[in-house]
């Protein structure tokens, strides 16, 4: 592996895991496999030896496959897990609960609403609001640079009626 | 300028328009109220949105290049044994049935590179700064004999390494697998620090399983005292 490359890498890594952690971190609602998921884009990258055109497309995009894939491999436990905590009371089902309850409640409504977008609005959001730019997102989901400002406006619209939905209000 | 869409508002006020449209819209605004009113909608709208998102803000990442670069070598060497093995495997076989020059030239070409990535690794010397590695799938730690004397001190953290501090000099060998830790005569005592991310942990004294870590749970091993685990090297 050249210096040159290593150099690359280092800054690259610098510049950009903290983004992407807190994007896949958002996006598949577990900060640990994000974490590990980060680590691992970063090893195929290294592996890879050279870097791609576009990295920061292609390590969202690598990203966004390796978390497809561990939903995918998880969803037979996920439902058995759901049905051991159906018999746990739901925080805010029954009377009062303190502030870490009330905060613990209102991140739930936001994953809710969130997963309640189509996943190309859940990952568009989350990448403008993890500091990505219109063109890497563009490069990264495939889609125009251009409409990129118009498919946010819709997306927040959507993902705020859903949360009011839920939560009532979004303030 | 026509009435811009919402879109070129919301660009705008990420700042991602291209400079002459930008100017455009500037200038746009400046005579249409209409439009500043839609703006400062779509920017309580942006910011309602960012403090929602802002609740899923995960605790600060830990990793760090330097570990990442590490990982990905090691791994990589792995690789690099095995593709060279097979290649060899395939060559010798090559050169035994056809015995043609060019074979024979192409199976010593890589019996000569195949050499140094399929090598053991050196045995490694572990003092006061004792062992810290990458942990795999599953990984092994292996104390190839009991002692007369020491324990080990086995404790989960929010590392990236798997660490492991004798209290006196002994050689280990890394593998992809974990470590083998060369115990033989020693009295050391050990501290263990094992990633509550990793996967698969186990440790084993003279072939004995002492503690197993599967996700994040201990399911196999000593009674947890505060804050770890102690296990006698006897």
């Amino acid at each position: 592996m050249s210096r040159e490359f290593d150099r690359a890498f280092h800054d690259l890594f610098t510049d950009r895991s903290a983004a992407l952690y807190r994007y896949l971190s958002a996006l598949g609602g577990d900060p640990t496999l994000a974490e590990d998921i980060v680590q691992e884009c970063f090893v195929k990258l290294y592996r890879r030896g050279a870097m791609p055109d576009d990295p920061v497309a292609w390590l969202v995009t690598v990203a966004n496959n390796l978390l497809r894939d561990d939903r995918r491999r998880v969803t037979r436990r996920e439902r058995i897990t759901l049905s051991r905590h159906a018999e746990f009371p739901l925080p805010g089902a029954g009377v009062p609960a303190d502030a870490g309850a009330l905060a613990t409640e209102r991140i739930e409504s936001v994953r809710q609403a969130l997963a309640r977008l189509p996943l190309r609005d859940q990952q568009l959001l989350l990448m403008r609001h993890a500091g990505y730019r219109y063109q890497e997102i563009a490069a990264a989901l495939g889609l125009n640079a251009s409409s990129v400002g118009t498919m946010l406006v819709r997306a927040g619209e959507a993902f705020r009626k859903a949360y009011q939905e839920r939560y009532g209000t979004s303030s | 300028m026509a009435h811009p869409a919402d879109g070129d508002l919301r660009a705008f006020l990420d700042e991602e328009l291209a400079a002459s449209l930008r100017q455009e819209l500037e200038q746009h605004l400046a005579t249409c109220a209409a439009c500043r009113d839609r703006l400062s909608a779509i920017r309580a709208d942006v910011a309602q949105t960012d403090a929602l998102l802002d609740l899923l803000a995960p605790p600060p990442l830990h990793i760090h290049a330097d570990t990442v670069m590490r990982s990905a070598r090691r791994s990589r060497r792995w690789w690099v044994g095995i593709a060279a093995l097979l290649a060899l495997t395939i060559a010798t076989i090559a050169g035994a049935t056809v015995g043609r020059p060019y074979v024979r030239a192409l199976v010593e070409k890589v019996r000569g590179g195949a050499e140094q990535p399929t090598a053991s690794p050196p045995l490694r010397r572990a003092g006061q700064a004792g062992i810290a590695f990458a942990p795999g799938p599953t990984t092994d730690l292996v104390f190839e004999a009991r002692q007369s004397s020491g324990t080990m001190r086995v404790s989960l953290a929010d590392t990236t390494d798997v660490m492991i501090d004798p209290t006196s000099m002994v050689t280990y060998r890394v593998s992809p697998g974990g470590v083998i830790v060369h115990n033989r005569n020693s009295d050391a005592s050990y501290s263990v620090v094992i990633p509550r991310r990793a996967a698969h942990v186990r440790i084993t004294i003279a072939g004995r399983l002492v503690l197993e870590k599967l996700g994040p749970d201990v399911t196999s091993g000593p009674a947890a005292t505060a804050g770890g685990y102690s296990i006698e090297m006897r």
